[in-house]
């Protein structure tokens, strides 16, 4: 197995359960595979977060705010992985309930990952909505 | 290039697709056919083909602008792959009117070094800098 191979068998099995869990209402797996060092950062669809004390308040927010989801794929465009880095472009296809409301939304995502004492974690976040 | 020559060439490339060049940014990507642009002008596009096609568009939309400056705030750098994240301060005129729009966007880059230089594999720029209540649902 490759590197590659092995970072997207990550991304399609921990990160997506981290994701589903958030989008579920829980923030916590998705938190457990951040990085915990400095800098980590956040271009979110909501808001932007800067450092570990922004990002638990944004994971945080986001789990209060999401529940209920129904589906959650991520279609992924592009990625490399060399040494310790890697990083994905691609879309997230989302169905959940956004403040008790049913949405169903297509984010594009760009994620950056490094590679700490074995295990991949996010360090960069940019997510905006597909513009059509 | 190394690295911080590169971030200062993909600027120049952003002063120079302001006056209508997409030239120089298309010289900065790499010609690996796994490179992305996601633009505020539409849908995430992959492949050299599509994204030059992508630049050249823009091109054909900005004309007389200038970049006010760039607010690096983040980059994650390995040996091979580096993501740099700054804010693009923009003044453009866009499309066929005659008034500046001032804009600001908040920019990922990714790089990966090839053949002794960084190229670009990866852009994903949007115009969002304020917080937005309804995220991704907004229209």
């Amino acid at each position: 197995m490759t590197d590659r191979d092995d970072f997207l068998a990550w991304v399609r099995t921990a990160l997506y359960d981290a994701e589903l869990a958030l989008h579920n209402g829980d923030p916590a797996t998705r938190r457990a595979l951040w990085s915990r060092q400095e800098p980590v950062s956040v271009l979110g669809a909501w808001r932007n977060a800067n450092g570990q004390q922004e990002l638990d308040e944004l994971f945080g927010h986001l789990g209060r705010s999401f529940s209920d989801c129904t589906s959650y794929a991520f279609e992924l465009q592009a990625c490399d992985v060399v040494g310790d880095m890697a990083y994905t472009s691609g879309f997230e296809h989302i169905s959940a309930s956004v403040d008790g409301a049913p949405r169903t939304y297509t984010l594009r995502a760009t994620q950056v990952y490094r590679r700490e004492t074995g295990q991949w974690r996010v360090v960069h976040r940019h997510g905006d909505t597909v513009n059509e | 290039m190394n690295l911080d020559q590169v971030i200062e060439a993909q600027r120049e490339a952003m002063q120079a697709i302001a006056t209508g060049d997409p030239e120089p940014t298309k010289a900065l990507y790499s010609d690996a056919d796994d490179v992305t642009l996601a633009n505020p002008w539409g849908p995430a596009v992959r492949g050299t083909v599509a994204v030059r096609e992508m630049l050249d568009f823009v091109g054909t939309r900005f004309r007389e602008g200038v970049l006010d400056g760039f607010d690096q705030v983040a980059v994650y750098a390995g040996s091979t792959i580096a993501s740099v994240l700054e804010t693009e301060s923009w003044r453009v005129k866009v499309g066929g009117r005659d008034d500046l729009a001032s804009f600001v966007l908040r920019v990922t880059c990714t790089y990966r070094h090839e053949g002794g230089t960084w190229k670009l594999v990866s852009r994903h720029a949007d115009p969002i800098n304020a917080p937005r209540p309804d995220g991704p649902l907004q229209t």
